[in-house]
């Protein structure tokens, strides 16, 4: 396993029974870097998921983490933190004396336990939950619990589930910035439905769909953001043919459903910048009506594509 | 961090958590309720004409109940107030137990809070610590109750003092590896269920399935060591000898169950 390598998964089988639910996926997860796992429900996200955090032991394959089989847990004791989607905070237990024990159990000895545990209570904001019941939280309060537990000792890979699920949308604004500034300082792996939250927060990304890696690599790579641009049009004139003739152009595809122009060009001649520029400056020439640019083609559409077009 | 510090850490929460919840709470109650009830009937033994009835009478009865002449000797010296009170604790033990320690496990599968933990600590550390918690739980619980009642049997006059600090001490010590080896059973059954009441109904269906086995290899003169509250035969017994007998026999119950319950809990899904 490279030194810049945080996660590798090399072949990797889960089977429940007859049911294969990860089959023969291959991948590697850099250190220091936002990584999205994403895929439709039923895909193998959360399966994935759980055999890098070591909740499954996987029926073929091998999973490491930092070079360590992901169930060495007096290896990764302090360097691996995990939000687990699911999991429920013990109801009758105090915010800061739970986290104050996985500290502990984590081995931060003595007092240094507890200023861990309010220190990354304050960072998700909930310095004033430290003496609620965990079962006296909202599903806000508790995600963020659950969030900072996974950020105790500052570990060097932080896997989270869902994040955002369920949260209003200021929590989950608030929870990307929170991600977002702990960018570069560990490996970040996020399993996620809001594929628009994922393009916001990931530098790279793999696709899942029924159990199988179908694509993986970097967010602009997946969108093909550095060779293509979308362009939302009105009703009105689509010039097609004046569009193929800019010498900056390869191809235009367009989708009439949606009115969308999808416009290929070659990375190596021109960056997206540029060729957006002289493509609205062909269309608006032509009296074409503009809605939206954008480049690539949307991790959305990616997904779409990919994945049978199942949400 | 050395296993033995993930073990004391995860039993010390156990013990804690035991203390502060409603669960606790509950059981507390269920301790002191217990104690009055303990010494209700010791009190009853007592009225029949227990300490009363000749002292070869009992020792016959404590004969053909545990078939040692000097368990039986020993026995017949201490008051039967305290000897009922030792052998209601022991034969309500195993029930107690499941009741403390059969949601240990099975609700942290079950609300999957286990993944908090399983990336902080070995399996093996997290399975004993629940069940050292367990029993840390039983233990202090057995002493409250044997304190409760042998208080009232003495404030009632039917104890002396004396012979209450003399055997009832060392009657209690005789539950402590009883307790151990019945902590480590539950929490065997509570960790092979995600859903608490299954780990419940299973210990119970499993305890009368041991205390058959235990009566039915008596019958046939085999080796009776299924059930660690048959063990007080040992533990009783005035032979040092036998007595560590009894404490490994129960040491090695506890060690056996909970050889079985980390090799499938380190398996199992988390």
């Amino acid at each position: 396993m490279s030194a810049d390598i945080a996660i590798e998964l090399t072949r990797v089988r889960k089977a429940f029974g007859p049911r294969v639910a990860v089959n023969d996926v291959t991948l590697s997860i850099p250190k220091r870097s936002v990584f999205g796992l994403i895929g439709p429900n039923g895909a193998g996200k959360t399966t994935t998921f759980s055999l890098i955090a070591g909740y499954l032991l996987p029926s073929g394959g091998t999973v490491e983490v930092l070079g360590h089989p992901a169930r060495s847990v007096a290896a990764l004791r302090g360097r691996l933190g995990v939000l687990p989607q699911d999991a429920i905070l013990p109801p009758s237990e105090r915010v800061g004396e739970f986290l104050t024990f996985l500290a502990r159990l984590q081995g931060i000895a003595g007092r240094a336990a507890e200023a861990e545990a309010r220190r990354v209570l304050e960072e998700v904001e909930g310095s004033a939950w430290w003496a609620l019941k965990c079962g006296a939280l909202s599903h806000g309060m508790a995600k963020r619990v659950g969030i900072a537990q996974a950020l105790l000792g500052g570990p060097e890979v932080v896997l989270l589930d869902e994040p955002t699920a369920g949260l209003d949308p200021r929590s989950a604004w608030e929870i990307r910035q929170l991600l977002k500034a702990r960018r570069g300082t560990c490996a970040l792996v996020v399993s996620s439905h809001n594929l628009h939250e994922l393009e916001e927060i990931c530098d790279a990304a793999a696709i899942l769909d029924l159990g199988r890696l179908v694509a993986a690599g970097p967010i602009h790579e997946l969108t093909a953001s550095s060779q293509q641009i979308s362009i939302e049009l009105a009703e009105g004139p689509t010039p097609l043919e004046a569009l193929r003739a800019l010498p900056l152009v390869r191809g235009v595809a367009f989708e009439a459903d949606t009115r969308t122009l999808l416009v290929d060009f070659d990375s190596s001649s021109a960056d997206a910048e540029t060729v957006i520029a002289e493509v609205l400056g062909l269309l608006l020439a032509q009296r074409a009506r503009i809605s939206g640019v954008s480049k690539g083609r949307g991790l959305e559409r990616r997904v779409m594509e990919l994945t049978g077009a199942r949400p | 961090m050395h296993p033995l510090r993930e073990i004391s850490l995860v039993a010390g929460r156990e013990l804690l958590r035991a203390l502060r919840s409603a669960k606790g709470l509950a059981l507390l109650v269920l301790a002191l309720l217990g104690a009055v009830l303990l010494a209700t009937l010791a009190s009853a033994v007592n009225d029949m004409g227990g300490n009363g009835v000749d002292a070869t009478m009992r020792e016959s009865a404590y004969r053909a109940m545990f078939g040692d002449a000097a368990v039986a000797r020993r026995l017949a010296q201490i008051p039967a107030a305290l000897i009922t009170v030792d052998f209601a604790t022991t034969a309500l033990l195993p029930l107690f137990v499941l009741l403390v320690g059969f949601d240990g496990v099975s609700a942290e599968l079950q609300h999957r809070t286990l993944r908090f933990f399983t990336v902080r600590t070995r399996r093996p550390s997290y399975y004993l610590g629940k069940v050292l918690g367990l029993f840390a739980v039983v233990t202090a619980t057995s002493a409250l109750v044997h304190l409760v009642a042998w208080g009232v049997l003495v404030a009632r006059g039917l104890l002396s003092l004396q012979a209450t600090l003399s055997w009832g001490p060392l009657l209690w010590l005789t539950l402590l590896p009883i307790s151990l080896a019945w902590s480590a059973l539950a929490v065997l059954f509570s960790s092979l269920f995600r859903q608490p009441f299954l780990a419940l109904i299973s210990g119970f269906i499993g305890y009368v399935a041991l205390a058959i086995a235990q009566a039915w290899l008596t019958h046939e003169k085999l080796p009776a060591l299924v059930y660690p509250s048959s063990f007080d035969r040992w533990l009783l017994h005035p032979s040092f000898t036998n007595v560590v007998t009894g404490v490994l026999l129960s040491v090695g119950f506890a060690a056996v169950t909970s050889s079985l319950g980390v090799a499938i809990f380190a398996r199992r899904d988390a």
